[in-house]
Formats: structure tokens, C-alpha cells, sequence
């Protein structure tokens, strides 16, 4: 059954290290994102990387639009994962997305984890006025739901594959069979309706494991004022401003994301030495 | 920039790994209604409306990153007077100085976003008559009749899928608890194709019905039904088989008839 889930969620063990640090990657996009930060862990942790169902190369047979409907049915992957390789005292990174999926998980079995590290996290996208601005409006994601399923028209050019069969430069086509995006507009478009339309800001105060908020300059899809309220109200969480602008400092930036991780876990690694001596 | 490319009937823009516009050419300033000064060292997200923004930050930033190429991308830009213009991008990194940029080509797509609505608007309404369709056909297809008291009757008529063969064992379980059933037919003569996978599901619902205490006959198995039952190897033990309905209904009213006497 372990290698169900492992062929499933197309999970990738590799590093040679003990501790497990599980990648998760975000919405609109599948492990691939990884490859500029993740091998740098490698000499350290057990790097674990993985695609939910219906992203990536998923089993996507496996998908179920029921479970899927909400963050808890990807975070229900997560800990699938988790049971199968056994894990515990992991090190969780999540993008976007996946930040409050891995506070999810952590919620169900706090145990398992040693930390999370969140970058670009937002605990909920729409605006509740008067008191959270969560970014977007309503009519915001709507206008995404179309813009994507326009893109998803065209989906075999949107993915290029046609100029990817280039001879010369065999390795484009390579990195294209591993397929980039989600590859099903109907998957795709719920899960974008699970990410932006989800509300976990009761979730939050529920986390008892230490986590890293790295919070972009100048993103629009999870703000300042966010990361700020999510920094006031997740116990046990640090707060780093990130000189990466936009959303995914982690394929613009790898090297600021790499260190600031780093410097994150050799701090908890020293205030755990000291409060056990 | 060269006047040839300031004056192509495209919009041309080059932007940085952090999103900041370092170039624009004339075409796209007119159509934005911006200068060149109020929009270079800016992010490209103060050209964009909100989705567009969502968007380029999940799809096409990380697409670029990772490819270093996106074609045919659709979203909107929104001009200096408020209005959303949308339009067709492709966009290619290079480096430039030892700092990768990226150059787009942007088209807008006014009228054929008009065709392209009407194309989406044409396959939901599609898609919802093809739901509205199977919802039917899934109601239709598995009918269980009750013949005489403690007698049901499945008649399957057209071809055995393996979807079909799941709703009809559901539906045939679910009516013998329901109506008590002591024998359940299953007429197959209107099947024309069976597999061996449906075969085998069909085996097994017999098998199920069986453990709930009812009789399962099978009945109007053609030749060719008969060969793959007998390929397949599989135990019919527990299945009883008429070649014609009538006889399978006549031999279900002497074992109804007897539990009655009982």
C-alpha cells in the first residue's frame, strides 16, 4: 500500500541526510519548482519531493473531485506520504498554497513535525472586511477561473510543445515530458477554487509546531499586511521579509531562499540545544 | 530601441527576472495610453488587472522560469484609462548584461476573444446536455422489476461496460435487501458484447446476491457470452443458467413457490 501512495503522489526521495524536509509545491505548478533550492539540502536532510493528486505526473485516476474540494484532501496527501516513508520530525516547506496545507497536516499529527517553513503564505485570499484584507475579491478569482480556462483552450500550445522538439537542445524536451503545469483544466480550475476561496484563518491559532513565515517584498497574491496577520496570530512562528519581490522567491531568488532557510534551522537546531542543556 | 521594432504593428516589452519593465515600444504605449518614462523601472503588475496578476504569478512567471518560453498565453492588460485590453503573449528569456530578461510580443485578440466565448459558452452548454444525458441513461439502464413477490427481474440490454456493470450490481443488491427478493433474474439476451473484466464483475454481484440468501439465474446467454464464461475458468457454481427468460421465469416461481409452501 506505501508504494501506492508513493507511485501516486510520485514521490522523489533523494539526499543523505536523516531528517526529512518534504518540499510542497503550490498551486498552478508541480515539484519542478524545487529544483533551484531543494538539491542545496541535499548534503543535510532526506529531501522529499512530491505532486499532488491531479498535478504534475500524479496518478491522475486517483483524483477524486470530492476529496480535492478542499485543503484538507491535499493535506490528506501530505500525511499519506508521511505514513508511507514513515516519516517523522520532518522539516515541511510549502509554497503559497501549500503553507497552510502543511499547517493542516501538522494540526492532525503535530508530532510528525519538526517545522514548517512558509513562503508566501496567506491563511485566506478574499477580503472580509471590515477586519482582514485578504487581497482579492470574489470577482478576482472568477476572472482567474476564465482567464485560465481560456488558456486551457489552446492547452497544447500553452504548454509549447511544439518548439520543444528541438534536436539541438535535447534537454527542453526532456524537462517538457515532465510535464509543468497541472494537466487538467478541470482539476486545475478546482484547485484553484479550493486555494483562493478557502478560509483557514480559524486553522491557524490551532498550530503547535514552530514554523518560518518568508514573507516576499511586493507579492500580490499573499501581501504584507497578511504575512503580518498571520505572524500575530500562529504561535511559535518567526518572521522574515524576504528582499525577493513577487511570489516565488524560491524560483527568483533560490539563493536569499536557500539562506534564510538555512539560517532558520541552525537557529532552532541551537535554541533546542540550549533549552535541552 | 530599434524604430523597426518601436513601430511593428505588435506590442513589444521587455521585462527583468523581478518582473520590472525595461523596455516598451511605441505600438504597446499607444494602446496602454502610457509614456515610455512613467512605465519603464515599474513592475509589470501596474499593466496588469487582478487575475492577470494571479495568473503571472502561478502560470506564466513560473512557466517562463522553468522553459524559459510560453506561447500563445492569454490575459488582459489594463490601460492608463481603466480599461482591460485583452491580448496574446509570447514571451522568450534571454540574457542580457548577465541578467536574464525576457522579451513578449503581444497581440491584442479583441475579436477572436468574441469567437473564443462563444466556443466556451458552446461546450459547457454541450457538456451539461452530455450530464444531463448520462443521468438518464444510468437511469435507464439498470431497471429492476419485481416479477411476482420475492421475484426481481434485471433485464440489461445494449452493452455491459464496466461503469454500467458497477451501478447495476449496486442497484441489484440494493433491491434484493429492499424488496426481500428470495430469486433475482438476470436477463442478458439484449447484450450484445461482453469482456471478460464484466464478466468478472458480473460473477461477483451473483456471488454477493447469493450471501445475501437470494438464487441468481442467469438467463439468455448467447454463444458467445457462454464461450468467454467457460475461457475465463471462473466458478459458475453458484449461478444457475436458463437459455431463455421464460424458462428462467418459470424455474424462479417453483423456487418462490416452494419457500411458500414451507
Amino acid at each position: 500500500m506505501a508504494s501506492d501512495v508513493l507511485r501516486r503522489n510520485n514521490v522523489k526521495v533523494s539526499g543523505k541526510g536523516t531528517r526529512p524536509m518534504m518540499f510542497a509545491h503550490g498551486f498552478g505548478c508541480d515539484q519542478n519548482m524545487w529544483r533551484f533550492v531543494a538539491p542545496a539540502f541535499e548534503e543535510d536532510y532526506r529531501v522529499i519531493l512530491f505532486d499532488y493528486v491531479g498535478s504534475g505526473k500524479s496518478d491522475i485516476a486517483a483524483y477524486s473531485p470530492e476529496r480535492y474540494a478542499s485543503l484538507d484532501g491535499y493535506a490528506q496527501d501530505v500525511l499519506d506520504i508521511c505514513h508511507a516513508l514513515e516519516l517523522s520530525d520532518i522539516i515541511f516547506v510549502g509554497h503559497s498554497v501549500s503553507s497552510v496545507v502543511g499547517m493542516l497536516a501538522s494540526i492532525r499529527e503535530p508530532r510528525r513535525f519538526h517545522s514548517l517553513i512558509l513562503i508566501g503564505p496567506s491563511p485566506c485570499y478574499i477580503n472580509h472586511p471590515p477586519d482582514y484584507v485578504g487581497g482579492f475579491e470574489r470577482s478576482d478569482i472568477a476572472g482567474l477561473l476564465d482567464l485560465m480556462e481560456k488558456n486551457y483552450i489552446g492547452w497544447a500550445n500553452f504548454l509549447a510543445p511544439a518548439v520543444m522538439k528541438n534536436a539541438e537542445r535535447p534537454e527542453l524536451s526532456r524537462e517538457l515530458e515532465e510535464s509543468f503545469c497541472s494537466t487538467d483544466p478541470k482539476i486545475a480550475r478546482r484547485f484553484a477554487e479550493a486555494t483562493f476561496f478557502s478560509d483557514n484563518r480559524a486553522d491557524v491559532a490551532r498550530v503547535r509546531v514552530p514554523s518560518l513565515i518568508m514573507q516576499c517584498s511586493e507579492d500580490s497574491i499573499a501581501p504584507l499586511e497578511v504575512g503580518q496577520y498571520l505572524h500575530r496570530n500562529l504561535p511559535g512562528s518567526t518572521f522574515q521579509l524576504l528582499e525577493a519581490t513577487g511570489h516565488c522567491p524560491h524560483m527568483s531568488h533560490p539563493d536569499e531562499t536557500i539562506r534564510v532557510i538555512r539560517s532558520y534551522l541552525n537557529n532552532t537546531k541551537e535554541a533546542r540545544r540550549g533549552s535541552s542543556s | 530601441m530599434d524604430d523597426l521594432l518601436n513601430r511593428a504593428p505588435c506590442g513589444f516589452l521587455m521585462f527583468t527576472d523581478d518582473g520590472r519593465i525595461k523596455a516598451v515600444n511605441e505600438t504597446l504605449l499607444r494602446l496602454l495610453g502610457h509614456d515610455a518614462e512613467a512605465l519603464t523601472g515599474q513592475h509589470l503588475e501596474t499593466i496588469l488587472p487582478v487575475a492577470s496578476r494571479i495568473f503571472y504569478q502561478t502560470h506564466l512567471f513560473p512557466l517562463l522560469k522553468m522553459h524559459g518560453r510560453a506561447e500563445e498565453v492569454y490575459f488582459s492588460l489594463r490601460t492608463k484609462q481603466g480599461e482591460d485590453v485583452p491580448v496574446l503573449v509570447n514571451a522568450q528569456r534571454r540574457e542580457r548584461d548577465g541578467a536574464a530578461v525576457y522579451d513578449c510580443v503581444i497581440i491584442p485578440m479583441r475579436q477572436r476573444l468574441r469567437y473564443e466565448d462563444e466556443i466556451l459558452e458552446a461546450k459547457r452548454e454541450a457538456e451539461e446536455a452530455n450530464r444531463i444525458k448520462d443521468e438518464l441513461i444510468t437511469e435507464l439502464s439498470t431497471p429492476v422489476i419485481t416479477v411476482w413477490e420475492g421475484i426481481l427481474l434485471a433485464p440489461i440490454i445494449g452493452s455491459l461496460t464496466r461503469e454500467r456493470a458497477e451501478q447495476m450490481t449496486d442497484a441489484l443488491l440494493h433491491a434484493t435487501v429492499e424488496r426481500r427478493a428470495r430469486v433475482v433474474i438476470l436477463d442478458i439476451t439484449g447484450v450484445r458484447t461482453i469482456d471478460t473484466a464484466v464478466v468478472q464483475r458480473l460473477v461477483q454481484s451473483v456471488a454477493a446476491i447469493v450471501l445475501l440468501g437470494a438464487e441468481c439465474i442467469l438467463t439468455g446467454v448467447s454463444g458467445a457470452v457462454a464461450q468467454t464464461l467457460v475461457h475465463l475458468g471462473l466458478d459458475l457454481s453458484g449461478i444457475r443458467t436458463r437459455r431463455r427468460l421464460a424458462e428462467g421465469l418459470q424455474y424462479a416461481l417453483e423456487i418462490a413457490g416452494s419457500g411458500h409452501k414451507q
